[in-house]
């Protein structure tokens, strides 16, 4: 899992020409914190670990990892409105989105998961796709 | 987007559904190869190198997990969905670590059928477009 997650990290990190660097970055951090909990591990403690080694990773103060923290407490209209705002950075570009979300599909498939979790993934894919299906 | 630019391997030895699944994908995909168990899907996948490889998972003489096994040896980054129902973690485990690319659920629901081959033409798509 550690290859796919520094493959997230690499993505995030490296996206160029974006209007709100850290505002993308906090965007899709919070949308892969939501991943690990709701669709790899619902396990808090580990939602805790990987928002602490987003923080690392992209240099979060800690009023962005509690604004990750506070998000993720409100999936519901949150993660929507991430998953719009991380589009609206991509350019609606399919391919921007496609490589952002192949990485993320291989991270939830890769351990194997449950049907509740692999349906919450389909949700969020669905929700990226849906201009393009 | 462009189904009708792809060729699709349907692998399933239930009758029934496998005629079911063939009539739908005959609308959608350029040509469509069907096979009945894994080890008819592996001769026809090397014969005919599609685009995507959609299979069950339990099935007689070679099984859909060692099927796709195989079919990665040969192609690292062939696209493969299987269909499952999810009842089986061990096989959901193997089937993540194979690098499988997405599931079909079963009982077939239809919008999510679509959605899934949605997300792999999109793959094919953006890549050959790339």
């Amino acid at each position: 899992m550690s290859k796919e997650l520094n493959k997230i990290c690499d993505l995030i990190n490296n996206k160029e020409n974006l209007i709100d660097e850290q505002k993308f970055k906090l965007a899709s951090v919070t949308l892969v914190c939501d991943v690990v909990h709701n669709v790899i591990d619902s396990d808090k403690n580990q939602q805790q670990r990987y928002c602490k080694l987003f923080q690392d990773r992209f240099n979060l103060d800690e009023n962005e990892l509690e604004n990750i923290k506070s998000n993720l407490d409100t999936r519901e209209v949150s993660i929507n409105s991430k998953i719009e705002y991380i589009k609206k950075e991509l350019n609606n570009n399919k391919y921007e989105i496609m490589e952002f979300l192949k990485i993320i599909n291989r991270f939830v498939i890769l351990d194997g998961c449950s049907k509740e979790s692999y349906q919450e993934f389909e949700i969020i894919r669905d929700e990226f796709l849906k201009e393009f299906y | 987007m462009e189904f009708k630019n792809f060729t699709i391997l349907y692998v399933e030895d239930d009758m029934d559904t496998q005629e079911l699944i063939e009539n739908i994908l005959q609308d959608y995909f350029k040509e469509v190869f069907v096979a009945s168990d894994g080890e008819e899907g592996l001769a026809l996948y090397k014969k005919e190198s599609p685009d995507i490889v959609l299979s069950d998972i339990h099935m007689p003489k070679m099984d859909g997990l060692t099927m796709s096994d195989a079919i990665k040896e040969i192609n690292p980054e062939q696209l493969i969905a299987l269909f499952t129902a999810f009842n089986d973690p061990a096989y959901l485990d193997r089937a993540g670590k194979l690098g499988i690319d997405t599931y079909i659920m079963k009982p077939l629901d239809k919008k999510q059928f679509f959605n899934s081959l949605s997300f792999l033409v999109l793959t094919l798509d953006t890549e050959k477009g790339a």
